[in-house]
């Protein structure tokens, strides 16, 4: 190994969006130096498509982030401008925290967090290449061809890779309107043998505030309350608080629409790579749904102090002309200007089940990848692997034990699992329904979850760790006090239980039974008299577990029964092409992805139970052989 | 039966006699496995060394070293991936008998071939993905099904049928979930959620394709175990000698003496291909006979565990039209009536057309009397079990995973009633569906977000 002091960095970040922020300031605060390479350092943190953070299945990522230190959670606090708790109405599993954001004031802050950490360098330029010696990667090239060395390099380059925009059958090179693409590094990850593959996306159309009709559409406020992403963010909103406005698409939109399909870059063949089907463009939406007559569109704000308004549903890359002429049919855009065009984007991203769960590339050690460079859409998922990149390549270098969060976990292990076991054809975004076990994924337990890991990793400052710390007593002890207290059926407690509208005690009983009725909270079981800790934060997680408990042990049942599999680990160097009763396909497959576990294994799509079957039988019979081979040399 | 086999653990090539053991024409011995052909051509030096799949090579088998000529056989050959089991497979035609089929089997294990556990060539046939896990257990059921009913049963299991039928469960229920996952993590964009009268709908409709295959499965325990018949009354009514009669044999002891029988007797005879059970039981009366008492409990066992039960009664008997009566009339009864001892009638038949016809039949075990009528009702019932078009469920495993569906299915409908939210609905719904897996041996992917890209039309 080369001698610490004759590297420049421990570790290099390669851009600064969503993921290169979370991966930088993970190894900055293990204590690691660490550079952060970007083409504009202006455009740190910048909100390239819509403006919020969080969302169903979203939201609880940032929690899982937040929680175990990282910043994305404390900035969408602070420059929150709209609250929403999304299925506010559904069980406590579904529901999804979403700040909508003032984008300048989210990159501000974000610039301010790297820029200010003692660990941290940003530097203006272009990474032009990896540096290799054989399989191993040593730091960064420059366009400018100087060379800077590293013990692991993080890209989280996004839609830079190779991108071009597309709006009508206009193409230009580039990942974003205002910035241009990068090439190099994309060249030569497929040189190295990489599979590379294209991947679209796009964007609706920027309009101006003042040209808006607001009297035509709907108001859409934020909710009253608000729950912080972050246990490190101060209780109350910092900003004012903006609405939202709702409109709809009608039979003219449309018909301009379907008119100019031919000039619509997706229709007529420009564009090869896949986009998300979960957000289409609203020419797909015309096209593929023409049965619907209208399409709803939110008019979110951009911020306080900009004209900007984003149009949330329209995203289409058709001429900006046309763009205009279907605009003005939608209620309150008559006199619309449009300050950006919508555009899509094409660019390379890397085959995921190329990357193992620490998101290092299985062929260079040292390489990082994390973002939408591995397939991903959506600021959180990004930050997501950031956070998980920077964390592994920081606990590589420390030469500590690696971090992997497993499904039953995080939603972060559902998103890394998936990435690397099945790839993706499309632009992967998180759901709840990915996760199968999301009974006990919530929001309101992250703390529950992965509070050890939290302190484990070590990020987080002794006070920061100190209040967690505190807030877990304080559930256990709320826990353990409602198993304790029994009420007896006397007259006054029956009086009470009256007067909260739930039926007398027939027996003596728990508060923790009373506390299982529908129409009782924590709040209300303290009214009969015992104390209990009425701090929301400690009560909303406890009186969840306890109200669902049943769910959430059969689902904890399930947890324990797969991970039976999830323990069987599977030798990295496993020679598949040996095992007998696999098909040819299920012997790429596994040799592709290498699975961690027959669990793993299990979940490669293609894979057949029987293969599972096999593979138990192989190393059973392999761990049999070595047995025999120790034995003999023991003689 | 999988765990047996991990025990095992080999990739050896497996041998085993394919035919019932014992004295035979012609005995069929089968070789399956990497090495298969290799090890038979060291017994049979008159195999090509490039031999063409799915032919028939006849000559002279030998002793592995050469020097003593066994039997003169004919080797069918399959190629690895053209056989049953999916591997290399040759099968062995040598004479019958003991003595030769175990010989050959010797010889093929000095060739290094294993002797193959119980179900191993179709245990091998699932692990090479050549049947699925119902079509695997089908198999079993074809070789063990005891009447013609049962192996049909067991061939359309294998053909895949009730695979099929799992297959429409799981997509009916993929599709209640999809929208119900759609409503969750879509609930921000106007797609239209399904109702929840239509979500009881559809989950009803599944439930109760589940519950008909549960109670096939009664059915699929006839076909497998054949049908019995309880034979009860009065002590001295005459049972035993009704049984002697149906089995043409003297099986049960008869006496005039009333309390001969003190315990169950068996008998089985073969209708239509299906096994007949008759049981004998001992007379239902007061007694202070401790054995006799022990042999009423096990009648009354025998009757409450029969398919069918036939009262018999004394026609010669003052109160016999009294009984009859009360008989039918018994709340949820589904007894027959044998009026026993017609050949003692002087005054001719009685007119038993005021009661309900095939439950009650005029017989006599001395004259035979009625007794061909009483094999045609039982044959009549036997082909009502015949299971025609419908699909029967024989496997203990598929009862289980059935009921733990349908109770699934009810749980989620009285969530679905009370207005739940929809994660606990899907909890339930996703549980019944990989109940589906399970029996298919199949696992979760991804199909329900596919479901849900299709349905419908997203954009955030």
């Amino acid at each position: 190994m080369t001698p610490a002091d004759r590297l420049d960095f421990d570790i290099i970040v390669v851009g600064a969006g969503h993921a290169g922020i979370e991966a930088a300031l993970a190894s900055a605060n293990m204590g690691l130096r660490t550079l952060v390479v970007t083409t504009d350092v202006s455009r740190i943190g910048y909100m390239s498509c819509n403006p919020s953070i969080g969302g169903l299945a979203k939201g609880h990522m940032v929690r899982e982030i937040d929680i175990m230190g990282g910043e994305m959670g404390r900035a969408a606090d602070a420059t929150c401008i709209q609250f929403k708790r999304l299925n506010s109405k559904k069980g406590p599993a579904v529901r999804g925290s979403r700040a909508q954001c003032d984008k300048d004031l989210y990159s501000a802050y974000m610039q301010k967090s790297l820029l200010g950490h003692v660990n941290i360098t940003v530097k203006a330029g272009e990474v032009s290449e990896v540096l290799l010696k054989e399989s191993r990667c040593l730091g960064v090239i420059l366009k400018d061809q100087s060379h800077i060395r590293s013990s692991a390099v993080v890209i989280t380059t996004g839609t830079f890779m190779r991108g071009v925009m597309h709006i009508g059958l206009h193409q230009e090179a580039g990942g974003r309107v205002g910035d241009q693409a990068t090439v190099g590094i994309s060249d030569q990850l497929a040189a190295l043998g990489f599979e590379v593959r294209r991947l679209k996306t796009g964007t609706p159309p920027r309009l101006h505030r003042d040209s808006i009709d607001w009297s035509k559409t709907a108001e859409q406020k934020g909710d009253e309350k608000f729950f912080p992403f972050s246990l490190r963010s101060p209780p109350e909103l910092a900003l004012d608080q903006v609405s939202c406005f709702l409109s709809y698409t009608n039979e003219k939109t449309h018909e301009i629409i379907r008119r100019n399909l031919h000039q619509s870059p997706m229709y007529c063949g420009h564009i090869e790579g896949r986009g998300p089907r979960y957000c289409p463009s609203i020419e797909d939406k015309v096209t593929r749904f023409a049965e619907k007559i209208s399409h709803q569109t939110f008019l979110e704000p951009e911020g306080l102090s900009t004209e900007s308004i984003y149009l949330q549903g329209i995203s289409t890359s058709l001429p900006a002309q046309i763009q205009l002429e279907f605009l003005q049919t939608i209620a309150g855009l008559e006199n619309v200007k449009v300050l950006k065009p919508g555009y899509a984007v094409e660019y390379d991203f890397i085959e995921p089940t190329q990357i193992q769960h620490t998101l290092e590339t299985r062929a260079i050690s040292g390489l990082y990848l994390a973002g939408q460079i591995n397939g991903t859409s959506g600021y959180e998922e990004a930050a997501a692997q950031g956070f998980m990149a920077g964390v592994n390549a920081a606990l590589k270098i420390l030469q500590r034990e690696s971090l992997i969060l497993s499904r039953s976990e995080a939603y972060i292990g559902v998103l890394i699992d998936d990435l690397v076991t099945k790839g993706t054809r499309e632009p992967y975004r998180m759901f709840t329904s990915r996760a199968e076990y999301r009974l006990v994924l919530r929001e309101d337990n992250t703390l529950d979850r992965l509070g050890d890991v939290a302190k484990l990793v070590g990020l987080l400052g002794p006070s920061e760790l100190a209040r967690a710390e505190d807030l877990r007593l304080r559930r256990d002890a709320l826990r353990r006090h409602l198993k304790e207290v029994v009420f007896v059926p006397n007259e006054m407690t029956q009086n009470s239980l009256k007067l909260l509208g739930t039926a007398p005690l027939l027996k003596p009983t728990t508060a923790e039974e009373l506390l299982r009725r529908t129409e009782m909270d924590v709040g209300a079981v303290a009214s009969l008299g015992i104390d209990l800790d009425l701090d929301p934060l400690v009560t909303e997680a406890v009186e969840i577990d306890v109200k669902y408990q049943g769910y959430i042990l059969r689902q904890t049942e399930v947890i324990a029964q797969a991970k039976r599999l999830e323990k069987l680990a599977l030798p990295s160097d496993m020679f598949y092409a040996e095992v007998k009763g696999l098909s040819a396909e299920e012997i790429e497959k596994l040799s592709r992805v290498r699975p961690i576990s027959l669990g793993q294994a299990q979940r490669i799509s293609g894979v057949n139970p029987s293969a599972i079957q096999a593979i138990l039988v192989h190393i059973k019979g392999r761990r049999k052989f070595r047995e025999m081979i120790v034995e003999e040399s023991n003689c | 039966m999988t765990t047996e086999f991990l025990k095992a653990g080999d990739e050896h090539t497996i041998c085993a006699l394919s035919t019932p053991p014992g004295t035979g024409g012609i005995a069929v011995l089968r070789v399956s496995g990497q090495d298969a052909y290799k090890n038979t051509r060291a017994l049979c030096g008159f195999l090509p060394a490039q031999p063409t799949s799915h032919r028939l090579y006849h000559g002279y088998l030998k002793t592995a070293d050469g020097h003593e000529t066994i039997d003169e056989v004919v080797i069918s050959y399959f190629a690895q991936g053209k056989s049953y089991t999916g591997e290399e497979t040759t099968e062995i035609s040598c004479h019958g008998g003991l003595v030769i089929t175990g010989r050959i089997l010797q010889q093929l294990s000095e060739t290094g071939c294993r002797l193959a556990n119980r179900g191993e060539f179709t245990y091998r046939a699932f692990m090479n993905g050549r049947i699925d896990l119902v079509q695997a257990e089908a198999v079993l059921g074809l070789i063990d099904g005891q009447s013609k009913q049962a192996t049909q049963v067991a061939f359309r299991q294998l053909q895949g049928e009730l695979s099929q039928e799992y297959a429409r469960i799981e997509d009916a229920l993929v599709w209640i979930l999809a929208h119900l996952e759609a409503s969750i993590d879509f609930s921000t964009e106007d797609i239209e959620v399904v109702s929840n009268p239509e979500l009881v709908t559809r989950s009803m409709a599944v439930m109760n394709i589940v519950s008909q295959l549960i109670s096939s499965y009664q059915k699929g325990r006839l076909l497998r175990e054949g049908l019995e018949v309880a034979l009860t009354g009065a002590p001295n009514v005459g049972k035993s000698s009704l049984l002697n009669a149906l089995l043409r044999e003297d099986r049960a002891i008869v006496t005039p003496i009333a309390g001969t029988t003190r315990d169950t007797v068996e008998g089985r005879i073969s209708i239509g291909g299906v096994p007949v059970t008759f049981v004998d039981t001992a007379g239902v009366r007061e007694t202070e006979d401790q054995i006799e008492k022990i042999g009423i409990e096990r009648s009354r066992m025998a009757v409450s565990r029969a398919d069918l039960a036939f009262q018999v009664l004394d026609v010669t008997s003052a109160d016999w039209e009294q009984q009859t009566v009360e008989i039918f009339a018994r709340p949820g009864s589904r007894d027959h009536v044998l009026l026993n001892k017609s050949d003692l009638l002087l005054n001719g038949d009685p007119d038993l057309s005021i009661f309900p016809r095939e439950r009650i039949f005029l017989v006599s075990a001395l004259s035979r009397r009625g007794l061909g009528d009483l094999e045609g009702f039982l044959t009549r019932e036997i082909e009502k079990l015949d299971s025609g078009s419908s699909l029967v469920v024989t496997q203990a495993r598929h009862l289980e995973v059935l009921n733990k569906i349908h109770s699934c299915l009810d749980r989620a409908i009285g969530l679905i009633r009370s207005n739940s939210s929809p994660e606990f609905i899907a909890f339930e719904l996703a549980d019944a569906v990989r109940g589906i897996h399970d029996l298919l041996g199949k696992e979760f992917d991804e199909q329900i977000i596919d479901r849900i890209f299709k349905e419908f039309c997203l954009g955030k």
